[in-house]
Parts: C-alpha cells; structure tokens; sequence
C-alpha cells in the first residue's frame, strides 16, 4: 500500500506542537508535576511493551499501541481515565490494526499476569468486557484515524536493505524485511543509502544503554534508540522521518568504533560502505550523507537533545527496571529520589483520589469544559 | 435518520439526512456480530482502507460517527451497559447497479455502459496500484449517482494485496488468504477450485461479470452451488487445461470436477472475455483493460455532463 506521510491522518492531524501537548496535560500537571508526568509516561509505554513481549508481537505493532495510547491522553486525562484498561485495549486495537489479530482472553489475561507477576498491582483486573468497551472510546478518540507512521521504515530505507536476513528476533526489535516504499522521498536525494554493519544497524534501533548512566556497558546495547523514542512525545510531536534520521545521528556519535572504521574509507566492507546506483562511486562519509539529505538540522538537532534529555530523565528515575540489564544498577543508587515502578503507581492512586477530591468541591476539569480538547492542528 | 437502505457484509445501511450540512448521508452501522471479539476486524479494515483511499470512483468515508450509551465520560468504565453504536458516513448515492439493472424501464445505452465500465475500471486500477483487494466485487456494491458517476463500495471484505510493496511492514508473502471470498456469481474459477494464493485478478473478473450483467440485463453466471457456478462457467469459457489454466490441476477444489466432459470457448475473444480468462495470469489488468481500444471506438463512452437519469 503507498502510505504517502503527507496525506495521512498522521501528518495531517496528529503531529501537534508543544503548547497544545501542554494544554491537553494541564489537568494531569495539578496533580503531578511535569517530570513525574514524564515518567508517568514512560511507565505506560514500557508497561505495554512488556506486555508486547508477553504476549510475543511484534515491535512495529507495539509501537502503534504506544503511539495510540499517548494520542488517547492527548484528549483524555490520566487522573480522571483507568490506564490500566487503555494499556491492554491499546495493544488489542493495535494488533488488529496491524492485521495480526488477539483474541481478547489471551490479552485479559496476560494483562492480568503481568499486573500481579511484574507489578504487583492490586486492582480490579480488566477484563474481556471492559476492554470491548474502551476499544469503542480509544477508536473514537483516536478518530478512527488508526495508520501509524514509524521511523522504523526511515531506518530501513536509509540503511539499505542488506541486511534484510537479520531481523525479526526480539519482539522489540524492528521490522526489518520491510520493502522501501515506492514514491518520493521528499526530504532526501534517493541517491545512495548508508549500509551499517550489522552491529551499527542494530544500534540505530538500541541505545547505549550505559550512556544513560555514563557507564559503557557493552552487554546492555540492544536497548533501542527508536524505540526509547517511544518513551517520549516524539511521536506527537515530530514527523517520523526526523526520528529516524536523529537516530541514525546519535548511533554514530555513540558508537565510537564504527567511526572510526568509517574514516579507513579504504575498506568499504569493513565500515559504513554505500551503495549508490553506480557501484563504483567511492562511499561518501556518512556525515555528508547525512547532510546530503533535505531535512531541517535545526529540528534533528533538537530531537536528538530531547532524546538524550529523555535519557537522562529516564536514568534518574527506576521506572521499568525489572526487566532491563539495569535491574543490577538499583542498588548503587539507593537513595537518589527517582521514581520505581512503585511510586508511579501509587502517584496514579494518588492523582486519582486529589482528582475525585476536586471534582466533589466543584473544581471543573479543563479538558471537558470546551467540547473537546483544542484539536491537534493543521486541519487539511 | 430517514429509512434502512440495506444490509451490508457487516452492517445496516440507513438513509439519513446531516444536521450540520442538510445533505443526505448513507449511514453503515457496524453490527457487533461476536461481542467477545469487540469491534470486528473487518470493520476496522474498512475504515483504515477508506480513510485512506481518495478516488472520484471510490466511495469516501466522510465520517465516522459514535452514538454513546454512557452518560458521563467519567463513569464510562464502571457503567458496563454503555456500549453505543458506530455509524460510518457516506455521501448518499441514488442508486446501485444491481439495482438499475433490474429496473426494467431503466435503459442502458452503448455508451453508458462504456462510461461505466470506465469508472468502474479507474476506480479498480486506483485499489490495485495502491495494492488493495477488493474482494468483492459485484453489481449490487457498485454505486450510481443520477449524475452517472460511479463509485465502489462496501470495502469489507477488502484486505491488502501480496506485492513488493510492504504494507506497513507486515510480510504479506507469506500470508495465505482465506477462499471464502466474493459473492458465488462473480467468484473466479480460481477461487471456487480453492486457491488461497490469489491477486488482483479475482477482482477483474468480478468487473468482467458486471460488464457481461449490463448488456445481459442479468447475472452472467447465478451458480445454484460452487459446483453449479463452475459448470456455468465451463459452459461460456471452456473447461479448464493445462493450456488456457495452467496449474488448475493442483489446486485443492479440483477433484469432483476433473472428469467433466470436455467443452470448448464458445464464445470468440473479445473484451469482455479477456476480464473472463480462466488463467488469472493472463486475466487482463485494470490498467491494461482502460487501454483497451474498446474504450476509443464508437460509440464512444457517453459523457457524464450530458447524462440524464
């Protein structure tokens, strides 16, 4: 299927600027502050990739629940919503949208699992039903806009296909053996692709980890740079070309060896290589490469700052460690004031009762006051 | 909300006027067939191809509306009888061919036909390079506006089509597709003999029965059975052979029919037929069939300006 950006729903009504992302929080902020709101975040989002995993899918569909997930908050309120039910539901929409459909039981159930087994939540566990029920919600929130653009294919395009073998492994991980898509690439020349080595390509998808913690840890690489990016608000935010490429930046900064390999440009193979439509051509660096490509810097720039802010939010606080190589680092940071896994849920208990607290003293939410919350801009 | 139209794949069709711009609306419920399941993936299929489909001869999704059960959104997950309804909305069309065609007093000239059959084909070219299937193609899905232009409806049964081009990174290679598709009058040979692997051209010949129901003022084929359909189809085009259907022999649905008396092509190759192939390889292509140069002999297609209903 052409998936042009530029005519979906995704470019035309979802990519929004940041002072509409801060008006549709403004009710959350009164009861959390914007950082803990920020990890509040990534909790979810790490939580529905855990369930992902659990439940074996894929990361592209992954990330489409992700993204449904944050677009759902941008009209709904955390304090006022069950998140514990849009978790699932995203994951259950998503795969139907990314046509590898679950039934909802194994979902209700491996949600259920994952609550009292990772979490140790103690709440009414959703189940079938209510999740049938805030499908209906989330679509019509979501506008029935259900396409989802990902960086992932940006990688895929700008880093050759040669590697298509190489894949599917993790359900984190990203598609690979997606076909570039035909049709035209406004903001780059077409011309040529960078080709990773494998290692470096996978990078593009994982973040050095220790860079979080400013201790190299080779063991903990398969993080993913695109993937962390999920964490965020990128995907409202930024247009999903832009990630890609700010994550193809930041794995040349970060990993050091691979550049260096690129400076001996005498051993194609060995580094970064490009294959460009006559073979002959002697591989551009991949810095021209880079800045051969018709994007705005200034916007790379500061998605890759926000990125590496992100990280170092995500560094101080402890959200989502069971699962990660982190788990270790726990102990050398007891007593730092960073949120785990625990304290986000009792912050959302406590957002919760501050929230019915207002609503029984008159105090209106802002975000059902209007009809509905400003529309994301740029009507077609 | 003015009367029921129909009954879709999936959904009631209403007529039904717009508050906000006055103009009629075809509205298409979407029936919750399995509770469990929620809201059927076909549904959402639909909704993902049309919103993403813009083509004069497609029909557009002009909205999506969701009537609420619950009262407030604050309670809306503790109230467990809320479930509303979800209408999709489309502009409202005069007519469906199915049905202009079995209104006697409607008559059909060459050229209304050809104009028809044009759309018809730009609307199908348009889901085939944009790698969509629509699956079911037939009179009754095709839509006719008194100003003679004509849409294709009813996407749900469409699906995206095996290509080179990734659909959302799924690799569709692999996927098999289920064969219980397309209404049994305007189901391909292919299909009845149980092929899972097919193309774009189980929808060329759905457009060659329709193009065939417009001059025979009926069904080409109206099968009693997938058996009666194949016979139907033997009968016009001859039975199948290495030669004209290479590979029929394997398909699984074969059996009962492979002693069947031998029958040749009664009819010469023309047009029509060549939508009509048994070997969907060499079925012609959308875009092939708008070069056909039927379209530029008289009479010429008629021209929708001038068309009076």
């Amino acid at each position: 299927m052409t998936s042009n950006f530029w005519e979906s729903s995704h470019y035309n009504h979802w990519i929004i600027d940041r002072i509409t992302l801060g008006q549709s929080r403004e009710d959350d902020l009164r009861h959390a502050t914007a950082e803990q709101l920020a990890v509040i975040n990534i909790f979810f989002a790490n939580m529905i990739a855990r369930l992902g995993k659990r439940l074996g899918i894929r990361a592209q569909v992954v990330a489409t629940a992700i993204v449904f997930f944050k677009r759902f908050y941008l009209k709904n309120n955390i304090c006022e919503t069950d998140p514990y039910v849009v978790v699932p539901t995203c994951l259950y929409v998503a795969t139907k949208i990314e046509e590898v459909p679950l039934h909802f039981k194994p979902i209700a159930t491996e949600t259920k699992n994952m609550y009292v087994q990772d979490y140790g939540l103690q709440i009414t566990m959703p189940d079938p039903q209510s999740i049938a029920e805030m499908e209906f919600y989330l679509l019509e929130d979501l506008d029935f806009h259900l396409i989802v653009h990902h960086p992932y294919r940006t990688l895929m395009q700008l880093c050759g296909e040669s590697n298509a073998s190489r894949a599917v492994g993790e359900s984190e991980e990203g598609e690979a053996g997606e076909a570039p898509v035909e049709g035209m690439r406004f903001w780059s020349t077409g011309k040529g692709t960078l080709q990773f080595e494998e290692a470096a390509r996978s990078q593009a998808w994982s973040v050095h980890l220790g860079c979080r913690c400013a201790i190299p840890q080779t063991h903990a690489w398969n993080r993913h740079i695109i993937n962390d990016t999920l964490r965020g608000d990128f995907c409202l935010l930024y247009h999903p070309h832009l990630i890609g490429i700010a994550a193809i930046f930041l794995t040349l900064v970060l990993d050091g060896d691979s550049r260096n390999r690129t400076d001996e440009t005498e051993a194609p193979s060995r580094g970064y290589a490009t294959r460009s439509k006559a073979p002959c051509d002697p591989p551009p660096n991949p810095v021209d490469f880079l800045a051969s490509l018709n994007v705005s810097y200034n916007t790379i720039a500061q998605i890759v700052q926000e990125i590496i802010s992100l990280w170092t939010l995500w560094g101080r606080h402890l959200v989502g460690e069971a699962d990660t190589d982190r788990k270790g680092l726990q102990t050398s940071r007891s007593g730092n004031q960073g949120m785990s896994d625990d304290d986000v849920i009792r912050k959302l208990v406590d957002m919760h009762r501050a929230r019915k607290r207002d609503e029984q003293n008159g105090v209106q939410s802002r975000l059902f006051e209007k009809p509905k919350p400003p529309k994301p801009v740029k009507k077609q | 909300m003015l009367n029921k139209l129909g009954e879709g794949t999936f959904g009631e069709v209403h007529k039904a006027r717009s508050h906000v711009t006055g103009q009629l609306v075809a509205l298409k419920r979407i029936l919750m067939h399995e509770e469990r399941e929620g809201i059927p993936i076909t549904a959402l299929r639909e909704v993902k191809l049309l919103k993403k489909l813009k083509h004069p001869n497609v029909v557009p999704l002009v909205d999506m509306v969701v009537t609420k059960g619950a009262q407030t959104r604050m309670d809306y997950w503790s109230t467990k009888d809320s479930k509303g309804d979800i209408y999709m909305v489309f502009p409202y069309m005069d007519h469906d061919l199915a049905g202009l065609l079995e209104n006697k007093s409607v008559r059909l000239s060459p050229g209304q036909i050809k104009l028809y059959m044009q759309q018809l084909l730009e609307g199908t070219d348009y889901l085939h390079r944009n790698n969509i299937l629509h699956r079911d193609m037939k009179a009754a899905n095709l839509l006719i506006s008194n100003a003679g232009v004509l849409q294709i409806a009813d996407f749900g049964l469409a699906r995206p089509g095996h290509s080179k081009l990734a659909w959302d990174g799924i690799d569709i290679r692999k996927t098999r597709y289920t064969n219980c598709v397309v209404t049994r009058w305007y189901r391909p040979p292919e299909l009845l003999l149980g092929e899972t692997n097919y193309g774009f051209a189980i929808d060329m010949w759905g457009v060659g029965c329709v193009m065939g129901e417009m001059w025979l003022r009926r069904p080409m084929f109206c099968g009693s059975s997938d058996l009666n359909q194949l016979e139907k189809i033997w009968s016009l085009c001859g039975t199948p052979t290495e030669d004209n259907m290479p590979g029929w022999g394997l398909l699984p649905g074969c059996e009962g029919v492979k002693n069947w008396p031998r029958q040749e092509r009664t009819v010469r190759q023309n047009f029509e037929l060549s939508m009509l192939l048994l070997d969907p390889n060499r079925r012609i292509t959308a875009a092939q069939a708008l070069d056909h140069e039927w379209f530029w002999n008289d009479p010429m297609p008629a021209d929708p300006k001038t068309y009076v209903d």
